[in-house]
C-alpha cells in the first residue's frame, strides 16, 4: 500500500505541476509565457574585452542557434564569438538545427579599451507545445572592467 | 495509516498545483469575452487583391496568422488546406496572414500549394492580432469568425484536427 500511495503522491505532484505550468490548458494564452519571460537575456563584462551573454530559458521553451546574432554599438561584430554546441533538433521544414534549453552562455571578445559596451542581441525561440515567438532584438549597455 | 498521509499529501499537492495554474487562467480567461463583433480589417494578398470583412459575409472564417520562421505554423498548414478544401462548399474559408517578407512567403506558398488566400504584412498584422484579442504576439494564432461576423474562438499554438473539428461542429 505505501508503494501505491507514494506513486499516487508523485502522480498528483506531476498533475499539479503540469496545471501550474499551463500544460493542461492547450490553446489558451495562459498555456504560454510572454516572450520576455520565456527568454531572459543578460550580459556582463567578465574581464577586459570579454563579455558573457546569458539567456535563462523557461522550462518547455528553446532558442535556435541559427537565430542568434551579436552586434556592437557601431554595427560591428565582436572579434570572436564562442557559442556552445546546442542539442541537435530535427525539424521537418528546417532540417537539422541546434537548440538550447534551460540556459545558454555565449562569450564575446570585444575591444579591450572600451569602458562601456552597447550590445544588440538577436534571438528567436519557441515553446515545445507548438508556439513560436518572432525574431527578437534586445539592446544592452554594460560597464566593462578596466584593463 | 501511513498510506493515508500519502493520500493527504497527494491531494494537497494536486490542489496547490491546480490553484497556482488556475491563477493565470483567471487573469486571461481565453474566451470569456467571446462572442464579440469581429474588428474590421483590410488585408492584401500575394496577388495584390484586397480582402475585407465584407468579402466573407455569411461564411465561417478562420484567420490563421503564421510565418515561414515558425515551425508549428508550417506543420498545421496541411491540415488547414484539407479543412478549407473539404468544407469550402459549406461556407468555411481559411485565410492566412503571414508576418513575414513577401519573397519567403511566396516561395513557401508555391511549395506547399496553398489554395486559400495568403496575405503578408508586419506591424499591421500585429495590430490586427491585437484587436482580435491576442496577448502574446506569437505564432501560430488563429481565430474563428462566424457567419454573423462575430469573433467566436481564439487559439494560440498549433491547431490539431480535434480543435478544428470541434470548431466546425459548433459553428458551421
Amino acid at each position: 500500500m505505501p508503494k501505491s500511495a507514494a506513486l499516487l503522491t508523485l502522480l498528483a505532484l506531476l498533475c499539479g505541476s503540469a496545471q501550474a505550468a499551463g500544460l493542461l490548458s492547450r490553446g489558451g494564452p495562459q498555456a504560454f509565457l510572454p516572450a520576455d519571460e520565456a527568454f531572459v537575456p543578460d550580459a556582463v563584462g567578465v574581464a577586459p574585452g570579454r563579455i558573457e551573454v546569458r539567456w535563462l530559458i523557461a522550462p518547455g521553451y528553446y532558442l535556435y542557434r541559427h537565430r542568434l546574432s551579436f552586434k556592437l554599438a557601431d554595427g560591428q561584430t565582436p572579434g570572436k564569438i564562442t557559442i556552445p554546441d546546442g542539442a541537435p533538433y530535427h525539424d521537418e521544414h528546417f532540417g537539422e538545427v541546434e537548440i538550447y534549453r534551460d540556459e545558454l552562455r555565449v562569450v564575446l571578445e570585444v575591444p579591450v579599451a572600451a569602458a562601456r559596451q552597447d550590445l544588440t542581441l538577436g534571438y528567436q525561440g519557441c515553446a515545445e507545445a507548438g508556439l513560436c515567438y518572432p525574431p527578437e532584438t534586445r539592446q544592452l549597455s554594460l560597464d566593462m572592467p578596466r584593463p | 495509516m501511513k498510506w493515508l498521509s500519502y493520500v493527504v499529501v497527494a491531494l494537497i499537492a494536486l490542489g496547490a498545483g491546480w490553484y497556482v495554474g488556475g491563477l493565470d487562467t483567471h487573469q486571461h480567461e481565453a474566451g470569456a469575452d467571446l462572442p464579440q463583433p469581429a474588428p474590421a480589417f483590410t488585408l492584401t494578398d500575394l496577388n495584390n487583391r484586397s480582402w475585407r470583412n465584407e468579402d466573407f459575409a455569411g461564411q465561417l472564417l478562420l484567420i490563421n496568422f503564421w510565418a515561414t520562421w515558425c515551425a508549428p505554423c508550417l506543420k498545421e498548414i496541411p491540415l488547414l488546406k484539407e479543412f478549407h478544401s473539404a468544407h469550402q462548399h459549406e461556407g468555411f474559408t481559411v485565410i492566412g496572414p503571414a508576418l513575414d517578407d513577401t519573397a519567403a512567403v511566396a516561395g513557401f506558398v508555391d511549395k506547399m500549394q496553398i489554395q486559400y488566400p495568403i496575405m503578408v504584412g508586419d506591424q499591421t498584422l500585429f495590430g490586427l492580432m491585437d484587436s482580435l484579442g491576442d496577448t502574446l504576439g506569437a505564432l501560430p494564432f488563429s481565430v474563428l469568425i462566424n457567419r454573423e461576423g462575430q469573433l467566436v474562438e481564439r487559439h494560440w499554438g498549433e491547431l490539431h484536427r480535434e480543435d478544428l473539428q470541434s470548431w466546425l461542429d459548433q459553428h458551421l
